[in-house]
């Protein structure tokens, strides 16, 4: 006993030591006392879903990014006040529109309810439901309250005086609360902020964390369709329509570069205090957020554009044989109906789309479409006759116009759109028949491009307010009184079939502009399976019957097509293979005239014209040719002025033809490609059926991709108006050389006769 | 005794000191790099991290055992890197393709932290063994490690070359092609890792 109290020094120092080991071991500042050792369990890796998509990543953002706890925390309540200011910013919009409505119907509160206010609060409070039942409604009021922007004690008070108050005084309340700043709303916010600072023990609780992770851009082609994919053979450029590069993945994952062991989150300083996993995923909250802040300063979305563009021009070039100069992305079919407005005029192509786009569209983006729509109103479609059409809910139906065919389907159409818009304006017009009787309403078309603006819908609000005026006690109101709710239901009733009205007027509007379009317009017209041309006169050979719903041809004013067969077998007549250059002429003309309509004798013609005809000249006979109408220009050995000017127009036109044609695939319309030669210059030098045929060949080749068909026929018309003026060509150049080897004079303009060196000047250098 | 006691201190001090490794710091440069990597596949993983971690006083006295547990979930897109396709690749004639596309392989590997469900019923220290923030870090990092080892078990591979496959077949019937022939490169999907000793804090 006495040794163990004489070694309780001894002992002491132990216990002391133990403890101190314990203490270390717990707290372990070093590290040393416990090695801790993290073992992973085997746990399977499941695969919950693999999903096909279409992404391209086009630009990758690797970067660090510093941040901590406090930084996090504080941010977390900036947020949130930016989100009050946006709920205060519209409460203070809302609070002005019911205050305004609330006084424009003093009228139909009783007299003794503005003596109580209390009731007043309530028909207020029942009126605006959305407004006063919103969570920050109270304190948007006390606040107003405190700072006397709505002067009274209580919004029971201030509604009672509101209802007495003169029509400016309330115009400049409203005004008045307009101007309130959002921040006097925002005070629990800075309250907030100042305790959160200023917390000592909030400071020591502290995680600084260095995130490193990537964020990628690039393009998401999961809603990519045909109709996004635009290809310019003529320009070999590759339009993507209606795509946005994005920012497609932003992450720090708990290794940055695992093989060098480089790790997503190197924490650089954590307190005790603040090791709580809750604190930790603020932290790479906030990281993350930087970090894809960081990427956005740094471009990486504009980067993702232009390297998507480059990349896939590349890609695509090594894909297609032709090669592609240039891919364009187009943020929005707007960007890239922009583009087109700007590079040629909008076609009915162009307006066709637009048209589908504004239907699919208009739902979701309505604001978009109609952005789209008004900036379509300034413009116009110019076709092929130079002529401008303003754009409007028909343009697409512009189709007819330039086809310059009025078809048999376009005849139905036109019939049966014309019977819609009478049924649907008689209807509407007529108030004994229900909205949902009616047959043909505005449809979405209609929504988009004919809705009233908002002066017009408050016109016809106040116009059915007057209309259907009826007084109401306050009390029928709150309970929905069945009276009350019934001329309610007519006012909407009445509304609605005003702003139907004005739809379809002007749809009307609009296609009777079409039908001035079409009169103007239409070459040829289809009725029963036969064509009629139509030809000086066709302004007035096409018109809408006034009292009908149909498009109507007046076979009387057409040019006597009637005897066409009757004038070319006239010509073929045996008798007649030693002609003049007057038969000649009137034979050239008909077949210009025939040419599309009777290919079938005009055909013949031109055989018996190139086998059998001669031309008899003064003093010899010559076989004839697509040019022999010239002989008729020279007298003797004397070339008149008219054969110059022959030989120079002849070389416009086909210079004209030869740059059209040289526009090639892409940008010509068929009508366009098939008008490159004159009718004449058909007839003479159309392809043989071998020929055709291996034009066809070389044209199913040649076309690929989208709109492969249609391609094809216009490349096949290409080939051929080429052939014809190759064709044409090689008569021109034997003539001319034949002009050069005669001993000729020439006479010009002004009657002088000049050499034949100043000719040949003028007929090979002009 | 005196000695004793001050032994231990210096021995304490100089363990301690020994202790402490060299800082390393990774320059990281922030920069956006071109890519051209067409994803065609996006896998969604489970991974349930499971672990232990053992403490050991004076590295070899066997203290205890504490528990960690959480649900997590990656994400992978797979698919090709069109920086890699040369017209070496690509063999046209007329209306036949025959194209040799780079290996697939994985474009974007995501082990979001906002996945992370701690499972708190299982989760649990013990005595002088407490699981703080940073062991939990260290278990999701071996847990990332096993799901990228893992992946070419998966079938990721297959099913991206069949998606790479659809999309480009769509493609080039689009522009034309009537006979087309892909093959696919022989590459990783992924680098497998091998941790070379524990990892630091």
């Amino acid at each position: 006993m006495f040794k163990f109290w004489s070694n309780i020094g001894l002992i002491f120092q132990i216990l002391i030591v133990v403890g101190a080991v314990v203490l270390l071991a717990y707290f372990d500042p070093f590290g040393i006392f416990g090695s801790k050792k993290q073992k992973l369990e085997n746990t399977p890796v499941d695969v919950r879903s693999i999903r096909e998509i279409g992404v391209l990543i086009s630009a990758e953002y690797y970067g660090e990014v510093l941040t901590s706890l406090q930084e996090a925390l504080v941010e977390e309540i900036k947020e949130s006040a930016v989100n009050d200011s946006k709920e205060f910013e519209d409460l203070i919009a809302t609070y002005q529109q019911s205050i305004g409505d609330f006084y424009e119907r003093r009228r139909s509160i009783r007299l003794g309810l503005l003596r109580r206010g209390d009731k007043l609060y309530d028909l207020f409070y029942h009126d605006n439901p959305i407004l006063t039942e919103h969570p920050y409604y109270q304190v948007f009021i006390k606040v107003l309250l405190e700072q006397n922007f709505i002067d009274k004690n209580s919004e029971r008070q201030f509604l009672k005086s509101l209802i007495k108050m003169k029509q400016t005084k309330v115009d400049e309340l409203i005004e008045d609360i307009g101007n309130v700043p959002v921040s006097d709303f925002l005070v629990r916010t800075d309250e907030e902020l100042e305790i959160f600072t200023a917390d000592k023990k909030q400071r020591k609780s502290q995680i600084v964390v260095l995130g490193r992770g990537s964020v990628k851009a690039g393009i998401d082609f999961g809603q990519f369709t045909e109709q996004n994919f635009k290809y310019n053979a003529n320009t070999k450029t590759i339009h993507l329509v209606g795509i946005k590069p994005q920012i497609l993945t932003s992450d720090i994952n708990p290794w940055f570069i695992p093989e060098k062991q480089i790790k997503g989150f190197e924490i650089v300083v954590m307190t005790k205090k603040a090791s709580k996993p809750q604190y930790m995923l603020k932290v790479k909250q906030r990281a993350l957020k930087k970090l894809r802040q960081k990427a956005i300063q740094a471009n990486i979305v504009e980067h993702a554009k232009k390297n998507a563009e480059r990349n896939l021009q590349s890609f695509f070039s090594l894909l297609m044989p032709d090669g592609v100069d240039e891919v364009v992305i187009h943020d929005d079919f707007l960007s890239y109906f922009d583009q087109s407005f700007v590079t040629d005029s909008i076609t009915v192509d162009v307006m066709r789309s637009i048209d589908s786009l504004f239907v699919n569209r208009y739902k979701s983006d309505s604001i978009d479409v109609v952005g789209l729509r008004d900036d379509l109103r300034r413009r116009k479609i110019y076709l092929r006759n130079g002529n401008a059409y303003p754009i409007n809910r028909y343009s697409a139906r512009l189709a007819m116009v330039e086809d310059e065919i009025i078809s048999e389907g376009d005849f139905n159409w036109l019939a049966s759109e014309k019977a819609k818009i009478d049924e649907s304006i008689t209807f509407l017009n007529d108030s004994t028949k229900e909205i949902s009787e009616i047959r043909y309403l505005p449809n979405r078309l209609d929504s988009i491009w004919n809705f009233p603006d908002k002066s017009t819908i408050e016109a016809y609000s106040e116009e059915v307010d007057k209309l259907y005026f009826e007084k109401f006690k306050w009390y029928e109101v709150i309970s929905g009184d069945e009276d009350y709710l019934a001329n309610e239901k007519k006012k909407e009733v009445a509304l609605q079939r005003m702003i139907f009205l004005k739809m379809m007027t002007a749809r009307l509007i609009n296609f009777e502009n079409l039908s001035a379009d079409l009169k103007e317009n239409t070459i040829n017209v289809v009725k029963d399976g036969v064509t009629y041309t139509l030809d000086t006169t066709r302004s007035q050979t096409v018109s809408l019957d006034e009292g009908g719903h149909e498009i109507r041809y007046q076979p009387d004013l057409i040019e006597e097509l009637g005897d066409l067969e009757g004038t070319i077998k006239e010509l073929i007549a045996p008798d007649s293979s030693i002609i003049d250059i007057e038969k000649l002429n009137y034979a050239n003309e008909k077949i210009e005239l025939h040419w599309q309509h009777d290919r079938e004798n005009v055909e013949e013609l031109i055989q018996k014209m190139k086998l059998d005809w001669q031309l008899q000249l003064t003093d010899s006979i010559v076989k004839v040719d697509r040019f022999s109408s010239w002989y008729a220009f020279m007298s003797g050995d004397t070339l008149k002025k008219e054969l110059l000017e022959a030989i120079l127009e002849e070389r416009k036109a086909m210079k004209r033809a030869e740059t059209l044609l040289d526009k090639g695939l892409g940008k010509l319309k068929l009508s366009s490609i098939k008008a490159a030669n004159s009718n004449l210059d058909k007839a003479w030098y159309y392809p043989t059926e071998e020929k055709l045929e291996e034009f066809k060949k070389k044209a199913d080749e040649k076309s690929y991709g989208f709109n492969k068909e249609k391609k094809k026929i216009n490349y096949g018309e290409v080939l051929i108006q080429q052939h014809i003026l190759d064709k044409k060509k090689e008569t021109f150049r034997k003539w001319i050389f034949n002009l050069i080897e005669m001993d000729f004079v020439v006479e010009k303009a002004d009657g002088v006769v000049v050499s034949k060196e100043e000719g040949l000047d003028f007929i090979i250098v002009r | 005794m005196r000695y004793l006691l001050i032994i231990t201190w210096i021995g304490l001090l100089i363990a301690a000191s020994c202790n402490e490794k060299e800082d390393e710091r990774y320059l990281v440069v922030s920069k956006v790099k071109s890519a051209a990597k067409l994803a065609t596949t996006e896998t969604i993983i489970d991974k349930v991290v499971l672990g232990t971690q053992e403490k050991k006083l004076l590295g070899f006295i066997k203290l205890n055992k504490a528990y960690f547990a959480a649900n997590t979930q990656a994400t992978i897109l797979s698919g090709i890197d069109l920086n890699k396709l040369t017209a070496k690749d690509i063999v046209i004639d007329k209306k036949r393709i025959e194209i040799s596309l780079p290996h697939v392989e994985v474009l974007n590997f995501s082990y979001p932290f906002s996945t992370y469900q701690i499972d708190s019923s299982v989760t649990r220290n013990a005595f002088l063994n407490k699981l703080d923030v940073m062991d939990h870090e260290k278990f999701y990092m071996l847990a990332e490690l096993d799901i990228r080892n893992n992946l070419q078990y998966t079938g990721v591979k297959e099913s991206t070359e069949n998606n790479t496959r659809l999309l480009l077949e769509g493609i080039l019937k689009n522009l034309g092609y009537r006979e087309i022939y892909i093959t696919f490169k022989e590459g990783e999907l992924i680098t497998p890792i091998e941790l070379e000793g524990t990892i630091e804090n």
